[in-house]
């Protein structure tokens, strides 16, 4: 047995070296390089801005950074991305915040898909994997560790190169050496989608009752952002954006509404609602149900810079 | 509990440390505990009907040994086979029962219908209810005298490495080693763990990379070509022996650490020139199963023509309808079967051929040709294996082999993507690195599959310097870290049996 100790040993010992080398050469080229909004977010360092726009893609794709920066004569960042929940809003924020960037004020976009469960929200509810070169960062440890169980959070962090195995269809070895150009220093994080307009017909054919009831998980990660703005006198603004009416009826959302209103009146925030606006009833502004295309999200930046103007710090 | 999950490895390491420190007196204990544990960490509730078979099986066993008339060996035989049958059919094929009778009966206008029942399959069902009829009918046939420790006969049903999909032990093989004793031997360790990480890597690298493009295909054959098609098919041939062959050396390699040799359930089925060849190298455990069983009981082939077709075919429907409670298992095990009568009749028509006309077998080219031929059969039938209905078979199997000269036709026509349609993908450029992992991944199993023609793949490492040997071991890990699938954690396909 003792012959099978030391030979599997020094097998494991010569395995993980390079497995240690590589794990770095993966953290370095991830950060540096990666084509992913957040991981972008992660590495605008020193910069100094008027306000940040958090969300998810209904903030990432509805709120033109450019056209608010031109009307109210201000420097924004979108840090809004596809699927991600207040959880990684909130990381987003913090690891921003850490790189010594300077913010007067955060944008939240909150609706009923930030404050259901995740896994009923997004299709992937938690995306741990772009937080995964922060894994050692305490605050960022503890979110996922919170998120994913603490199995996972152990093996990733313990087990050289077990995080990027498990995500190896995210951080494919062939392209995590290769630089992609990345768009969002043009658009500052906005990402406009196209002309393409809503299929009203065919929306209202697929139409049924929903219903949305808020999750304590994602109100706590709300409540650590208020505490996040409030530590770094940063002031937290939220707002809505329009979804298309029809399909709003459908939703049975009240809870997740009071919640949001009753959040706002008690921590003196301001709130803005835009799911009645007459936005909202127009299908030729919108992509699909919940986002808003090219044309829609124009219009609607504007509408929002012009409730922002007298609100930013 | 998957083999292929981070968990399990964590399980393993326990129990086989534990196995070696605890005394031999209490190991099958130990190993039964486990084993349950195994068991329910699928559906818990279920661990009660495998201990009602089990306690039903081993008084059965005992039952029949003591009977002092056939007549009553017989009888208790019959109660045991009728359990453990009952307990499959009902939950296997209770459904498809209901199902066919409801079909019927709105053919004929007969307006009632039987509501299906709301049940789940327990895990390997199939696998421990044939072991356990494996035990009670060499009991019965004097072959193996019935165990009287509950705890070993309770173990040799349960034993964790096997039993969710086997491979399909004998009283003979397992019974005895779960009273032998064991120690720690290098040698025996480190080829099962050897064993175990080829496992892993035909199950995570190979078998779950194949199966985004195998699904893709299967999922939506009416949106691919017809060379898709075949690809798909072929994929999945390999995709369905890296599966199950993975698994089966995950079980052996995991049993072999602990003393305990599983029977060979592979020995590279896609080498042979034969149909009844392949039969003899796929899945060896279950086709023994039924050979013993069945086939040789039925007359094998020491009756007359006619009866001996009949006999091929009826073992091979039932080894279909063994896989799953649907149609297109039947067809697939049917198509073997018509497949075995038609290989009987050529070898029977080709004794007559003059000399001139017949193949020289020693010829590579022949042999190639033959492994080639019998593989596209075998490829062939794996469609009813894998389509979810007889529809979506039956439109696969049209469009089997139809895409090809269309695709080739295309080929030297300007701007023809070449390759879109074998990665199935208009985003293909993003997958060309999956297909050359595909591609390589194959390759190197063939390779290792051609060694093990020749000799066992450890000990043909065991040859090489430990430099070679050790680089080979790790490049097969680094290839499971950096291309294996572990966000999805797939199920093994033969869990559902």
């Amino acid at each position: 047995m003792l012959r099978f100790c030391i030979r599997f040993c020094l097998f494991v010992g010569i395995l993980v070296i390079p497995l240690y080398i590589l794990q770095g050469r993966f953290d370095r080229a991830i950060y540096t390089g990666s084509d992913q909004k957040p991981i972008w977010v992660q590495n605008v360092k020193n910069e100094s801005y008027s306000y940040a726009i958090g969300g998810s893609s209904r903030a990432e794709n509805n709120a033109d950074v450019n056209t608010i920066d031109s009307l109210l004569k201000i420097k924004g960042i979108n840090m809004g991305y596809s699927g991600s929940d207040l959880a990684e809003n909130y990381l987003t924020l913090l690891t921003f915040l850490r790189n010594g960037n300077r913010l007067s004020n955060y944008v939240l976009q909150i609706d009923d898909w930030s404050l259901i469960k995740p896994d009923s929200a997004f299709s992937y509810p938690f995306h741990e994997y772009f937080f995964l070169t922060l894994l050692n960062d305490k605050e960022v440890g503890d979110v996922i560790r919170h998120e994913d169980g603490p199995g996972k959070y152990y093996l990733w962090k313990w087990i050289p190169f077990a995080k990027y195995a498990e995500f190896n269809y995210i951080y494919p070895i062939q392209k995590i050496f290769v630089h992609p150009h990345t768009i969002y220093n043009h658009t500052h994080g906005t990402v406009l989608l196209d002309d393409q307009m809503l299929d009203t017909v065919a929306l209202e054919k697929r139409l049924g009752p929903i219903r949305h009831y808020p999750n304590s998980n994602s109100y706590s990660y709300l409540q650590k952002m208020k505490e996040l703005c409030k530590e770094n006198g940063i002031r937290l603004i939220m707002y809505t954006a329009p979804i298309y009416y029809k399909y709003h009826q459908c939703i049975e959302n009240k809870a997740c509404r009071s919640l949001i209103s009753s959040f706002a009146k008690a921590n003196q925030l301001n709130y803005f609602d835009y799911t009645s606006s007459a936005i909202c009833r127009n299908g030729d502004l919108m992509m699909n149900e919940a986002h808003l295309n090219r044309k829609g999200t124009l219009l609607f930046s504007k509408l929002l810079a012009d409730s922002l103007s007298n609100h930013l710090k | 509990m998957l083999f292929n999950s981070f968990v399990f490895l964590i399980f393993f390491a326990v129990v086989t440390s534990f196995y070696f420190i605890i005394p031999h007196k209490i190991r099958w204990l130990f190993l039964l505990i486990a084993s349950c544990f195994f068991y329910m960490c699928f559906i818990p509730v279920y661990i009660l009907i495998l201990a009602s078979t089990i306690v039903i099986d081993y008084f059965s066993g005992i039952l029949i040994e003591n009977a002092g008339t056939v007549k009553r060996r017989k009888t208790f035989l019959i109660l045991s086979l009728v359990t453990n049958i009952g307990v499959l059919v009902f939950f296997k094929y209770c459904n498809f029962f209901i199902d066919n009778l409801n079909v019927i009966a709105s053919l004929i206008h007969w307006n009632y219908s039987i509501q299906s029942l709301e049940i789940i399959l327990p895990i390997g069902l199939s696998f421990h209810t044939f072991q356990a009829m494996s035990y009670t009918i060499e009991v019965y046939r004097d072959k193996q005298k019935a165990e009287r420790h509950f705890g070993i006969y309770a173990l040799y049903v349960m034993y964790y490495p096997q039993l969710v999909a086997g491979p399909i032990e004998r009283p003979q093989n397992l019974l005895p080693q779960f009273h032998a004793k064991y120690v720690f031997e290098y040698n025996r360790v480190s080829s099962g763990l050897k064993q175990m990480l080829w496992g892993f890597f035909k199950k995570i690298v190979i078998a779950d990379r194949l199966a985004y493009f195998v699904n893709l295909v299967y999922d939506h054959p009416h949106d691919y070509q017809g060379i898709s098609i075949f690809l798909a098919t072929i994929f999945f041939s390999f995709q369905i022996f890296c599966d199950f062959s993975g698994y089966t050396d995950i079980a052996i390699g995991a049993s072999r650490i602990m003393g305990i040799d599983l029977m060979a359930n592979f020995r590279s089925p896609y080498f042979s020139r034969s149909i009844s060849e392949f039969w003899g190298r796929w899945h060896i455990s279950l086709s023994s199963w039924f050979r013993d069983y069945l086939y040789i009981p039925l007359g094998g082939n020491r009756v007359k023509p006619m009866r001996w077709i009949f006999n091929l075919l009826l073992v091979f429907i039932i080894s279909g309808f063994w896989h799953g409670a649907k149609w297109t298992f039947i067809i697939w095990g049917g198509l073997h079967g018509i497949y075995l009568v038609l290989e009987i009749f050529w070898r029977n028509l080709r004794k007559r051929f003059p000399v001139w006309m017949k193949w020289n077998q020693s010829n590579v080219f022949v042999k190639l040709l033959q492994i080639g031929f019998v593989f596209v059969l075998v490829s062939f039938a794996w469609i009813f294996f894998r389509a979810k209905d007889i529809s979506t078979a039956g439109y696969i199997a049209m469009h089997f082999i139809t895409g090809i000269p269309q695709y080739l036709s295309n080929l030297g026509r300007p701007h023809f993507l070449w390759l879109e349609p074998i990665i199935f993908n208009k985003y293909y450029k993003d997958y060309w690195m999956e297909f050359v992992m595909i591609v390589f991944s194959v390759s190197l199993m063939e390779w290792v599959h051609w060694v093990e023609l020749k000799q066992n793949l450890v000990q043909f490492m065991n040859n090489k310097k430990v430099v070679w040997r050790w680089s080979f071991y790790m490049g097969i890990i680094y290839l499971i870290l950096l291309f294996g699938i572990f966000h999805s954690n797939t199920e093994f396909i033969y869990f559902q049996f």
